[in-house]
């Protein structure tokens, strides 16, 4: 089982930290509450599944170039920023910067508490997807050639016969080729091999 | 008989001639003794010498002998007839005159003192005639003339008074015994005294002063030659012209007459100065002249232009006296001139400036007015009579200035209540004291006047009344307009620190929020722990408070009436500033550090402005240090007593600062460094300073930082009442 998801908090004003600490601790979430983006950056995992709750004006970095700086690292981590009232260009550019929400502050405690719960629900999809398309993109790397091309003329809606014709090769092999992808892909049908190949990473596609 | 012979006879005859000439006057009496005794012995030595051929003994001399001593007694005479030629002529050969002599008696110079009688006896004698012959004679009334006098002087008498009775008078020089010792030279003038048909009746004995006379004399010449000389090199010219108004004499060597008339002085003689070459302009000047001279008055710097026949025109001024001959009958005028031309020129040209500047002042749109170092009305133009003058007190040289002035303030000069009043009128009045002070009012017709006092060097006063309406009327609109720009300021400064003041208000506001929906949740789970809940009540509460002091804080600020003065802290002013500023500051990652002198005196001051001061100089800095690294973004605020009974307040930055030039424009209106700024910032910020009577100031090195600061003045802290 993978550790429990983890809630960030970045805000340099203590009560507001301490206040969103002890809001999102009762709904049993773990909580990490920093008064500064490079205090936060320190301590992130990024494998962990978690989201980030930070407070766009800040001294020293400010949430939406935390935003930015995770992004350069290539740490995906579902980010809600909070604004002051009435500071919607702000709220414009955390958007723009892939930010998941933005709340303004106050902000009624169901509405934070529901983000949290659908930032985490985010994340955990998102890892999921990742674990699958590293299984599949681990599958495929064991295909030979020949079954490549052969799983390629599949996929793309050829027959057997079609595929042996295309192939230059007789229909015979090109079942015993189909078989053995069937076997490396853990495919249990031929619809599974086709969505796996669509998840498959693209950049493996013309490799 | 020789050639020798001859000479002599002719030379004693010569010589008895002369004698006997000398012998009847007494007055050459002891030359003429000198004369026939010198004539005795040539007569003996001639006769001797003459003799000599037909008396052998007595030969012994040669005939050259006789001649020379002739020709010796010929140079001895001729030597005598030389040394008498001076003496003779003054006093005989020119008789006084009667009316001369009347004349010289009644301007003092001769004194009758005796009358003689033809049998030349004294009919009446004067004292001082009696002192004249010395002492021992008492009385000489009766006496004949031959008394009291010596042989010498009786001759000389004598010869006088028988010259003055035969009806030509004669003058004895004499001396006068001082009453104190010594003498005196004077004059005895002997004058006959003629009944109608001519014939002398006797005569009058006059005594004059010789020294006196001769020193008249002697001044007569020596006037005559200074004369000559003063009209050689004078620029003045002179003049003297006959009955008829004809010049008989200009003088000869004027350098101006040739140049200036282009006549040689030849060429006035026997003219008129209106039949001289040219044309006279005719002047009521000229038609009072010609009135002067027809009835013989003197004339005084008579001023005339004559126009050429080329068209130069000359000016010319003359001065002239009318003289009398001896008999009193008019002769001419003598007198003087002078080319004016230039000086006319000139003079016409200062009186046209004069005149010119005149006019101006008169016509001035200002009211000027000036008094006398007794505050006496000198003078005063056309505009200043109009608003000055109330019906019965006319603008009038002499006027005093505070009656004028009471006049004018009765009529309305000046709108306001009577004690307002009566303190213009005495800061009016009290005017000398103060060098070019201005007073304004407003008048009953609505318009403001301004007047300034002058005070001149000669302690006179210039007073310039100005109407000032329209700069009024534009003071009170920049005015008004300022206002409205301090309220645009600072709703715009409320605009842009909205953002930052609901941040401010946001955070104790989401603390409480959080805090009680944790409470809630726990409460509604039953998990809620009692000491848990009321620690976090606690912190809601604390948060609570934040809100509403920062709800205070903004509220002050917006506030729009004019706020009361109070005594506050300078740590407070500073303190709330900070706040305000606390959201940009942490925005824009400044350090800022506060050093506040403690004890400081409070200030009298109104809290909410010299925070927004405080604010704004807060702000500026933090602007001007947009471009500067976060870590070296630092403001330092200093509270210390500058002078005495000031409390000083400077903001510092580690901005790029301000070049020296900027620095005199920085607290100008719409002076901005910012490209969006208003310009109205520190503008704002000097006004709210010195309305509280305090001071703003700016300095930078122009490379490194800047800072800003002012000075309130202080009230002395609270006093705490011990118990």
């Amino acid at each position: 089982m993978q550790p429990r998801a983890k809630v960030y908090v970045v805000d340099d004003d203590a009560a507001v930290r301490q206040s969103m600490q002890y809001l999102v601790e009762s709904v049993e979430l773990q909580v990490e509450a920093y008064a500064s983006a490079d205090e936060f950056l320190a301590k992130f995992d990024p494998k962990a599944s978690s989201c980030l709750v930070v407070d766009v004006r800040m001294p020293g970095m400010n949430g939406l170039e935390l935003q930015e700086r995770l992004a350069a690292q290539g740490a995906t981590v579902p980010t809600i920023v909070m604004t002051g009232f009435g500071d919607v260009p702000t709220a414009v550019r955390a958007m723009k910067r892939g930010a998941f929400d933005f709340i303004e502050k106050p902000f009624h405690d169901q509405h934070m508490i529901d983000l949290i719960h659908a930032c985490l629900a985010a994340d955990a999809q998102w890892r999921r997807e990742n674990t699958e398309r590293d299984e599949i993109a681990a599958c495929f790397v064991t295909l030979t050639n020949r079954e490549r091309e052969v799983l390629n003329l599949i996929v793309a809606g050829f027959s057997n016969k079609q595929a042996a014709a295309e192939l230059g090769i007789v229909p015979k092999t090109v079942e015993a080729h189909r078989a053995k992808v069937m076997e490396k892909m853990h495919a249990r049908s031929l619809a599974e091999l086709v969505q796996m190949t669509t998840k498959r990473p693209a950049e493996e596609t013309d490799a | 008989m020789g050639l020798s012979h001859v000479i002599a006879v002719l030379v004693l005859v010569a010589i008895l001639a002369r004698s006997m000439i000398l012998l009847s006057r007494n007055r050459h009496r002891p030359v003429g003794i000198f004369f026939a005794m010198a004539l005795a012995t040539a007569v003996l030595l001639t006769l001797y010498g003459s003799l000599g051929p037909w008396v052998p003994a007595l030969s012994i001399a040669s005939p050259y002998a006789s001649l020379a001593v002739g020709a010796a007694l010929g140079a001895l005479l001729l030597w005598g007839e030389w040394r008498l030629r001076g003496k003779t002529g003054t006093a005989t050969e020119v008789p006084p005159q009667p009316l001369q002599t009347l004349r010289r008696v009644l301007d003092g110079e001769l004194t009758p003192i005796a009358y003689i009688d033809r049998a030349q006896r004294y009919v009446t004698a004067h004292a001082a005639y009696r002192a004249l012959l010395g002492d021992g004679v008492d009385d000489l009334v009766g006496r004949r003339v031959r008394d009291g006098l010596g042989d010498l002087r009786y001759r000389e008498v004598r010869a006088a008074v028988e010259q003055a009775l035969a009806g030509s008078g004669a003058i004895v020089e004499s001396h006068m015994v001082e009453p104190c010792g010594g003498s005196r030279p004077v004059a005895l003038h002997y004058v006959p005294d003629t009944d109608e048909s001519g014939r002398t009746k006797g005569v009058f004995v006059l005594v004059g002063d010789a020294a006196a006379q001769r020193h008249i004399e002697d001044e007569l010449r020596d006037s005559e030659q200074r004369f000559k000389d003063f009209a050689e090199v004078a620029s003045d010219w002179f003049f003297e012209t006959d009955a008829e108004h004809r010049f008989t004499y200009v003088s000869p060597k004027s350098p101006q007459i040739a140049e200036v008339t282009g006549l040689t002085p030849e060429q006035f003689l026997g003219k008129t100065l209106l039949e001289l070459p040219g044309e006279i302009i005719e002047t009521a000047a000229l038609q009072a002249h010609l009135v002067d001279i027809a009835n013989r008055r003197p004339f005084q710097d008579f001023v005339y232009t004559r126009r050429l026949p080329d068209g130069s025109e000359w000016t010319k001024r003359a001065s002239g006296k009318p003289i009398f001959d001896a008999n009193g009958r008019f002769a001419g005028y003598r007198g003087a001139g002078r080319d004016i031309t230039r000086e006319k020129r000139a003079e016409d040209e200062k009186l046209t400036a004069e005149l010119r500047f005149a006019r101006a002042i008169e016509r001035m749109p200002a009211a000027i007015s000036l008094y006398d170092a007794s505050d006496r009305l000198v003078m005063c133009n056309q505009w200043q009579r109009e608003i000055a003058e109330a019906g019965s007190t006319p603008m009038e040289p002499g006027m005093s200035f505070e009656r004028g002035l009471r006049a004018y303030v009765a009529r309305g000069g000046v709108v306001g209540t009577d004690s307002e009043i009566e303190t213009w009128l005495a800061r009016r009045l009290s005017r000398r004291a103060r060098q070019a002070t201005s007073n304004q009012s407003l008048r009953n017709d609505g318009r403001w006047y301004e007047y300034t006092d002058f005070l001149l060097p000669d302690d006179s006063v210039l007073t310039i009344g100005t109407d000032i309406t329209d700069r009024k009327l534009a003071e009170q609109f920049n005015r008004a307009r300022e206002a409205d720009l301090a309220r645009l300021q600072r709703r715009s400064t409320m605009g842009e620190m909205a953002a930052a003041m609901a941040h401010e208000l946001n955070q104790p506001l989401t603390a409480v929020t959080n805090f009680s929906s944790g409470c809630l949740r726990r409460l509604r789970s039953g998990r809620a722990n009692e000491r848990d809940l009321a620690e976090v009540m606690e912190l809601i509460c604390q948060e609570s408070r934040r809100a509403s002091n920062v709800l205070r804080r903004i509220g002050g600020f917006v506030g729009k009436s004019e706020p009361e003065k109070a005594q506050v802290p300078v740590d407070e002013i500073v303190e709330s500033a900070i706040t305000l500023a606390n959201a940009e500051l942490n925005a824009e990652g400044v350090v800022l550090e506060r050093h506040i002198v403690a004890g400081l005196p409070h200030l009298l001051v109104s809290r909410i402005e010299i925070e927004q001061v405080v604010l704004n100089l807060v702000r500026n800095a933090i602007e001007a240090m947009e471009n500067v690294p976060r870590p070296r973004r630092r403001i330092t605020i200093e509270a210390t007593s500058g002078s005495p009974g000031e409390v000083q307040i400077t903001v510092r930055d580690t901005g790029p600062g301000f070049a020296a030039d900027v620095r005199e424009h920085l607290f100008e209106p719409f002076f901005t460094t910012k490209p969006d700024g208003m310009g109205m910032g520190l503008n704002i910020c000097r006004t709210i300073v010195e309305a509280h009577d305090g001071a703003i100031w700016a300095d930078s090195d122009g490379r490194l930082g800047a800072v800003v600061g002012i000075t309130i003045p202080t009230v002395q802290p609270i006093e705490e009442h011990a118990a």
